[in-house]
């Protein structure tokens, strides 16, 4: 799919935080508060325990304030909040060595397996302080103003995981029956967390302040989220793992085909006209993008435009309509943006498909790359011209095509866009450029024997490893690939980023530059007594009219 | 967390900063994303790797961007000259080229000399067992204290079991049958076999075919003169454990690893900062 493409796919069933949620809630996952403590200012530290289909663990909250809002990049001097996923209910030793690594200065603490990984976040400035001050004075915060200011009090700042400050591989969790086995299911279980430990610190240091117990209404937790700011890692992390970028287009293009193809069933069309409706008021309350992609004015006004077609259409000849008809009608009417709407409530009509379709997709995901030497020239060349003639048709001669490169920040510990003719360095970029490799390695095989083999060619062209293993890899995945050139000057990486944050559920995304997209996650979600009595409300696009009806 | 001069190291650390440190060293991505694995599994199984990378360091950097010979002769045997190139570089490709000719071919075999670094033969073994290649591996080294070629070896892959042995000489090989290698198709490079060993480098011979396949077994001159050398038995278990645990590496050797990773952090400019996200 082509950046353009991948930036209009709207979340839906088969974003990974509703399987999880679906998960945690199906099996009664049970979060417990064991211990907080918190002083007037915010710093302390908490101790929370999960008991989740067996097996048990505990999250170890670091919390400090020095009165500075955080950007959340790795070298910053600490984070607001640190934790750590333990494996196991964590006996106090534990919690004090894992305590005292977390409050090292510049995540420059280890760990061993017994942690999964460290997490971090930082307190929304416009929020956390406001709703503090509130609470401690004896008021509810006004839900409006807290919309306005994003809808959070606490915002992620990255799971640092899978070895990383000497923590559990990932490749130690089962691949099955694990609560975690699923990829993604523990980060966005941890971000679920932060918008709980947010909120629970809000009230403890209101508490410390006002001497007497603060507790927020449940209604407003319900409907504050977390905070996500995503930058330009994640299109190197979209490159670096093209298995699940194909996977979940591939199960996304499965599900709605099996959604076009099924027939009509009227409590189908009234559900997709409600959903229709509610899209659109929901993105008419929230704040849009101001560039880069569809504002929110243009995609409401298509998204009524797709409900008056679905109204015209309703009332046509009952037997001869079929949902591809009407497909195909509505996207010869509006907009990218409102079209992948649509898709997303079709696939939602089908719970069932998807759950089967969710279950394929570990698996698929967990693939790992590797050469296959015995493969034939032949056979590899035949490969790059069915498969990136799209690569091979891209002219890289200019500068402008080939502008930018991604590296390893020495500042911010995180990958950073240089510019290729300007700035130093483009000898450690990042592999993000899938066009040029496939064109050298397309060249280098002119004159070859279409009978050698891979193994003996890649010993003489070592350098082209990775992306022979990579195309051969991709070889039954349709999908895997970015098709565009991302480090063209125009490439705009707001983009991908913005299809990643909808792999993940992430309702709305606001670019705030050409590489940064800021959104909530988990508005409205369901609170953890909800899921530990196994009940899933449908809490996607919360409106801001409705947060204090459900019960 | 530091015990004894040691802190515990996740594989998956190895092998993800691995690619930077590496490239700190002059390694392409290519190739350092690939070598980053042999590295972590040769410390994860033997505890060497970050030691031999840190020996190696400067032969490293001053081979990284060279290249090296290879003609694969009419008997199907690959002859290499790695010319002073590490096995950290050279594991998974020489494996490929084993591995690819065995799948189309049924066997076969990759002599490679002058090449520097035995411990990452580790590597091979490993990833011969979990790609289902049957492999025997004989090598030869004079200088490398402290490491496994601190003897002239072998280790056979079978089943994705390993073993391995000392070899009294490993220009004298044998066959499970009893029939001498000098009469097998590799009869060719017994010449090269017999050659004496670079000074500061290696010779390795990789014999390979489909999993299962009956490769014969090397056997060491006279008796079992050393067969207590079972190091080779380990490294599937160690690999394992590593895996669900972790590493405890020796803390200089993984001082130098970080130092590397940080000459492939780069600085940002006013520039870059400007788009930052």
């Amino acid at each position: 799919m082509t950046p353009d493409a991948l930036s209009a796919v709207k979340p839906s069933s088969l974003s990974i935080i509703h399987p999880l949620l679906q998960r945690m809630t199906s099996n009664h996952w049970a979060v417990s508060r064991r211990a907080i403590e918190a002083d007037e200012i915010g710093n302390g530290h908490a101790v929370y325990d999960l008991q989740a289909e067996g097996y048990a663990f505990s999250l170890i909250v670091h919390a400090s304030w020095d009165g500075e809002e955080k950007p959340g990049r790795r070298m910053d001097k600490t984070a607001d909040f640190l934790l750590s996923i333990v494996n196991g209910l964590a006996d106090d030793a534990l919690i004090a060595r894992e305590l005292a690594g977390l409050s090292v200065p510049y995540y420059g603490g280890r760990t061993d397996s017994k942690s999964f990984g460290w997490s971090a976040a930082n307190r929304s400035q416009r929020s956390f302080q406001a709703v503090v001050d509130t609470l401690a004075a004896g008021r509810m915060p006004d839900i409006d103003d807290l919309q306005q200011n994003g809808g959070y009090v606490l915002r992620n700042a990255g799971f640092y995981g899978n070895g990383r400050a000497g923590a559990a591989n990932w490749l130690s969790i089962p691949a099955a029956s694990h609560p975690f086995s699923d990829p993604y299911h523990m980060d966005l279980f941890l971000l679920y967390m932060w918008r709980e430990i947010g909120l629970d610190f809000v009230e403890a240091i209101a508490t410390k302040r006002a001497g007497t117990v603060r507790r927020l209404d449940p209604r407003l937790r319900r409907y504050l989220g977390v905070g996500n700011s995503s930058g330009l890692g994640m299109t190197c992390a979209l490159v670096r793992w093209p298995q699940w970028v194909g996977t979940w287009c591939l199960m996304r293009e499965i599900a709605l085909a099996y959604a076009l193809s099924e027939p009509v069933h009227e409590e189908h069309v009234d559900k997709l006209a409600e959903r229709l409706a509610q899209a659109a008021r929901f993105y008419a309350e929230i704040p849009g993008p101001a560039h880069g992609l569809t504002p929110h004015p243009i995609l409401t006004a298509d998204l009524a435009k797709v409900a008056e077609q679905l109204d015209a259409w309703r009332a046509g000849d009952r037997g001869r309509r079929n949902w591809r008809q009407f497909y195909e009608a509505v996207r010869a009417e509006v907009g990218r943006d409102a079209v992948e709407q649509l898709v997303a409530f079709l696939i939602d009509l089908h719970p069932e498909l998807v759950a089967r379709l969710l279950t394929l997709m570990p698996t698929q995901m967990r693939r790992t790359r590797a050469v296959v030497p015995e493969m034939t020239i032949g056979a590899l060349r035949r490969l790059i011209a069915r498969d990136y003639r799209w690569a091979l048709d891209i002219d890289m001669s200019s500068q402008e095509s080939t502008w930018h490169f991604w590296y390893h920040s020495e500042e911010s510990g995180e990958q950073r866009r240089g510019e290729r003719y300007v700035d130093p360095h483009s000898e450690y970029e990042t592999f993000v450029d899938v066009v040029r490799p496939v064109q050298a390695c397309f060249s280098r095989m002119e004159g070859l024997t279409d009978s050698e083999n891979v193994g003996h060619f890649l010993l003489a062209n070592p350098d082209l490893a990775y992306i022979v293993s990579r195309i051969q890899f991709l070889e039954f995945e349709p999908y895997g690939e970015i098709r565009g050139n991302l480090i063209a000057r125009s490439f705009l990486p707001l983009k991908v980023i913005r299809f990643l944050l909808s792999v993940f559920g992430l309702e709305s995304g606001i670019p705030k530059s050409a590489a940064w997209v800021q959104g909530v996650l988990l508005q409205g979600a369901p609170t953890p007594e909800e899921i530990r009595q196994g009940r899933l409300r449908d809490w996607r696009m919360p409106l801001r009219s409705s947060w204090n009806t459900a019960s | 967390m530091k015990h004894m001069g040691t802190i515990p190291v996740s594989y998956t650390e190895l092998a993800r900063q691995g690619v930077l440190a590496l490239r700190g060293l002059g390694y392409s991505f290519s190739i350092a994303e690939r070598a980053a694995h042999t590295l972590a599994t040769t410390e994860a199984v033997t505890g060497l790797g970050l030691k031999c990378l840190q020996a190696s360091a400067q032969r490293i950097e001053a081979t990284a961007a060279t290249s090296l010979t290879a003609a694969t002769a009419a008997t199907g045997v690959t002859v290499v000259n790695a010319g002073g190139k590490s096995l950290l570089e050279l594991s998974p490709f020489l494996l490929d080229v084993a591995s690819g000719d065995a799948e189309r071919f049924g066997r076969s075999a990759v002599l490679v000399d002058d090449v520097d670094g035995m411990p990452f033969l580790a590597d091979i073994a490993l990833r011969a067992a979990t790609h289902g290649l049957a492999i025997w591996v004989t090598y030869s080294s004079r200088t490398e204290p402290q490491s496994l070629a601190a003897r002239p070896a072998s280790f056979t892959v079978r089943d994705r079991r390993i073993s391995g042995r000392p070899l009294a000489d490993p220009a004298t090989v044998w066959q499970r049958t009893g029939e001498r290698l000098e009469a097998s198709p590799l009869a060719s490079i017994i010449p090269s076999l017999s050659a004496p060993v670079r000074e500061g480098t290696g010779r390795v011979l990789i014999v390979g075919g489909k999993a299962g396949a009956d490769l014969g077994m090397l056997e060491t001159e006279g008796d079992a003169a050393a067969a207590d050398w079972q190091l080779a038995d380990t490294w599937q278990r160690a690999f394992d454990r590593a895996i669900q645990g972790h590493i405890d590496a020796e803390m200089t050797g993984f001082d130098f690893f970080y130092k590397c990773v940080k000459r492939a952090w780069a600085p940002t400019s006013d520039r870059s900062r400007g788009q930052q996200g």
